[in-house]
């Protein structure tokens, strides 16, 4: 009945369904092939191994971060699918009836849900950062450039992709609540993330002042929390006019997290606290 | 254990926009009997249960369980046990892990969820995902998440969905130990049939409305209970009869004589030298009862409620006849935000052909926990899940112990009438009185019930009395209403009224 106790039956629920499993096996693979894709195209291109002569020694610098940061400029779909899931998988089977008899305190059994968002959050953050740095780490170190593993700014950046892994989760939570129906959750980050947002963002880098919104998209901010991105490599080197610069680190985690409040907030509102059928 | 608690509903309604799903319902269900929830599918017997649990909201009024609402009780799994549907699990969990999920959040020792497997017959299933359980399994595993908690109180919602014969046998002697034991035990259903071995009380709901609150047996009035008496030779027995001035009617087991006691009957084929070749006591069809009740062809007003297992603190009568106007003109849109109370006066002035029966009433009910009841649990020992190993039926321990517990739990054949349609009832042959049954279509033809109601109940103790009927064993002093014939019964009733509630589906989806 208290919210640990609540918490505790989530977890349960979480590491007792086997989707858990599927969408990490899901996030390391979509962690690790661009990754290990990315690392050989653009280490090999810096060094030369790629288009020969003395390579691009500009590309070098900042690369480990880049390929880094691809747990989460490509991943991130993963967390938000995860928290969607923890939601809706509810409303599909419909457990919501067993679990609001359990704790009939929805807002304890949404505060439970949140905290084992992050938690999963973490976790996901983990593996992926584990499948992404691990391959592109050991391309680089083949190549014999930098691997950075070394610096505290790569260790600071591996630490806001947890953030950011963790808000992705709790804008999913919102996201799932406010839904409901799996299929239509599931269609509806799909597409947001894989084909309105990147096309949004491309755009933003032609169109002048349009970056100005398009930086507060989710995946834009999550970019700028966590400081490096390959969508920041088409636009990003100052080449375009209209390209403005990112939202601060802390800016970007902060517009994140405004998308997550004001997902669970309507979520609880619209949507929690109506009839359980 | 919890303590049984006494829930009431006060004055609930529940409306979706245009349709009320539950108008002005006021009951109260006592500890220590198993209580009827009863009325066709869409009479909203679920949106109540979901009321009471707090799952859904009402539009006014207050369901309550021991003076609180679900969601202020501090424990509400170790107070309230619920089962609703039987398809509200992660098919990918496995039971063991349903079970574990709802542990974790009441606080309840995991040791508790082997046990509770144990109780319910699923210990060789507890690793399997529960996507690979048959109906059955999930009602137990259902009824395995009400135990889970041991609370004092059980709310099922049609329990017995998919469970085989044995299962059933076995769903009806836990609910009755576990009423035995103290607890409250609220058991809904859309057949009487289903539940009229099982229950003591009876709530029965039509289109949102009480129809009906008591006991089973004052559900029939005595005149409706007639004998069955054949011979031999038919015709001196006829004859015999009207000698003695009584009325007869032929039907395929026998010569039905209404209202009449089997003694006078008796003593009329003794004075005329008729040997008998059977002489039976019957009741009416409690079915038809129910179905005439629901279609509001029936108006039963329950007399001053006797007084039951625990204290009542609050005793008003709650019985809620609907006004004559509504029930005439069936199916026209119920008052809206009727007044539960404005019908209080009618409550005890018994209308005549119901009039109560205390002291039957009282006496069965009175006794809320047998001493023994424990060990002669069938909690303690299940049949299995696995339906088909019918050796396993010999071997159970759980039909001996049913039976002594309670004689209401019928001899095993007729644990499921519907499976098995009757010694004693042979199929409906062009037998007359079957043509003529005023109750298949009884929104039609029945009399309106303000003007005469006994007269109202009348055609439906004649074609009760057509096999379909109920016979009451009256010298079985615990059990008044105690139904060894049932089966005939069960099997037509059961049939005749399926349409009836296929007609109603699709309100009780919301």
């Amino acid at each position: 009945m208290s919210l640990a106790a609540s918490t505790r039956s989530e977890i349960t629920k979480q590491f007792t369904n086997g989707g858990l499993l599927i969408l990490g096996v899901v996030l390391v693979g979509y962690g690790a092939l661009p990754a290990a894709g990315l690392a050989f195209t653009l280490g090999g291109t810096a060094t030369g191994l790629i288009g020969g002569g003395d390579g691009l020694p500009q590309l070098r610098e900042g690369l480990a971060g880049l390929l880094y940061s691809l747990a989460s400029s490509v991943g991130y779909v993963v967390p938000l699918l995860i928290g969607t899931l923890i939601v809706t998988v509810e409303f599909r089977h419909k457990t919501l009836t067993p679990t609001f008899l359990a704790t009939p305190r929805r807002g304890t059994v949404m505060w439970a849900k949140i905290l084992v968002g992050i938690l999963l959050g973490v976790l996901y953050a983990a593996a992926a950062i584990i499948a992404t740095v691990g391959t592109a780490a050991g391309v680089l170190a083949g190549l014999g450039l930098d691997t950075e593993l070394g610096a505290s700014d790569t260790w600071a950046l591996l630490g806001r992709i947890v953030i950011a892994f963790a808000l992705w989760t709790l804008v999913g939570v919102g996201v799932g609540t406010l839904v409901r129906n799996q299929v239509a959750a599931i269609v509806i980050v799909l597409a947001f993330t894989q084909f309105v947002e990147p096309i949004a963002r491309l755009a933003g880098q032609f169109v002048n002042g349009l970056s100005n919104v398009t930086n507060y998209l989710p995946g834009a901010a999550s970019d700028a929390l966590v400081g490096a991105s390959v969508f920041s490599i088409g636009g990003g080197g100052g080449t375009s006019a209209a390209a403005s610069m990112p939202l601060e680190w802390w800016a970007g985690g902060l517009v994140l997290a405004a998308y997550a409040v004001v997902f669970l907030i309507l979520g609880h509102i619209l949507s929690w606290r109506r009839d359980v059928s | 254990m919890a303590e049984g608690q006494v829930l009431e509903f006060a004055g609930v309604t529940k409306r979706f926009g245009a349709l009320t799903a539950v108008d002005g319902l006021t009951a109260r269900v006592e500890p220590g009997v198993v209580t009827g929830f009863l009325g066709p599918n869409g009479a909203g017997k679920t949106t109540t249960l979901r009321i009471l649990l707090g799952l859904v909201s009402a539009t006014s009024g207050r369901a309550t369980i021991g003076g609180r609402a679900y969601g202020e009780l501090a424990a509400p799994l170790r107070t309230v046990g619920a089962a609703l549907e039987s398809s509200s699990f992660h098919p990918g969990r496995s039971g063991a892990n349903h079970l574990l999920v709802l542990a974790r959040a009441a606080g309840i020792p995991r040791a508790r969820v082997d046990e509770t497997l144990g109780l319910v017959g699923l210990s060789d299933a507890a690793g399997r995902k529960v996507g690979g359980y048959s109906l059955g399994m999930r009602q137990r595993l259902g009824l395995a998440a009400t135990l889970l908690g041991d609370p004092g109180v059980l709310v099922l919602d049609e329990p017995a969905n998919g469970l085989d014969p044995e299962g059933i046998k076995w769903m009806r002697g836990l609910l009755r130990t576990l009423a035995r034991e103290g607890r409250t035990v609220l058991v809904s259903s859309h057949l009487l049939t289903e539940v009229q071995q099982t229950v003591d009380a009876l709530l029965i709901v039509s289109r949102g409305r009480l129809v009906f609150q008591g006991a089973l047996d004052e559900l029939a009035p005595p005149e409706e209970y007639a004998t069955v008496v054949d011979a031999p030779d038919r015709a001196a027995l006829v004859h015999a009869l009207t000698d003695a001035g009584l009325t007869a009617q032929l039907l395929r087991s026998g010569l039905v004589v209404p209202s009449t006691d089997p003694a006078v009957v008796g003593r009329a084929a003794a004075d005329a030298g008729v040997a008998l070749s059977l002489l039976q006591r019957r009741g009416p069809a409690l079915e038809e009862i129910f179905l005439a009740l629901v279609d509001g062809t029936r108006v039963h007003t329950r007399a001053e409620r006797p007084v039951l297992a625990l204290p009542a603190p609050t005793t008003a009568p709650v019985a809620v006849p609907p006004p004559a106007e509504d029930e005439a003109s069936a199916g026209a849109e119920p008052t809206p935000g009727a007044d539960p109370g404005a019908a209080e006066p009618l409550a005890d002035g018994a209308v005549a052909g119901a009039p109560a029966t205390p002291a039957d009433a009282a006496n069965p009910l009175a006794q809320p926990a047998d001493a023994n009841a424990g060990e002669d649990s069938p909690l303690f020992r299940p049949p299995p899940a696995d339906a088909e190993n019918p050796a396993a039926d010999a071997e159970n321990p759980l039909a001996q112990h049913t039976d002594d517990a309670d004689v209401r739990v019928l001899p095993a054949d007729a644990v499921n009438p519907l499976a098995n349609p009757a010694d004693d009832a042979p199929p409906p042959s062009g037998e007359p009185a079957d043509a003529v049954n005023p109750l298949a279509n009884p929104a039609d033809d029945a009399p309106p019930p303000s003007g005469e109601p006994a007269d109202a109940v009348n055609p439906l103790a004649e074609s009760a009395a057509d096999d379909a009927t109920t016979s009451e064993t009256t010298s079985d002093a615990t059990n008044p209403f105690a139904s060894d014939a049932h089966e005939g019964s069960d099997a037509h009733e059961g049939e005749a009224s399926a349409p009836d509630g296929g007609e109603h589906d699709g309100g009780e989806q919301r």
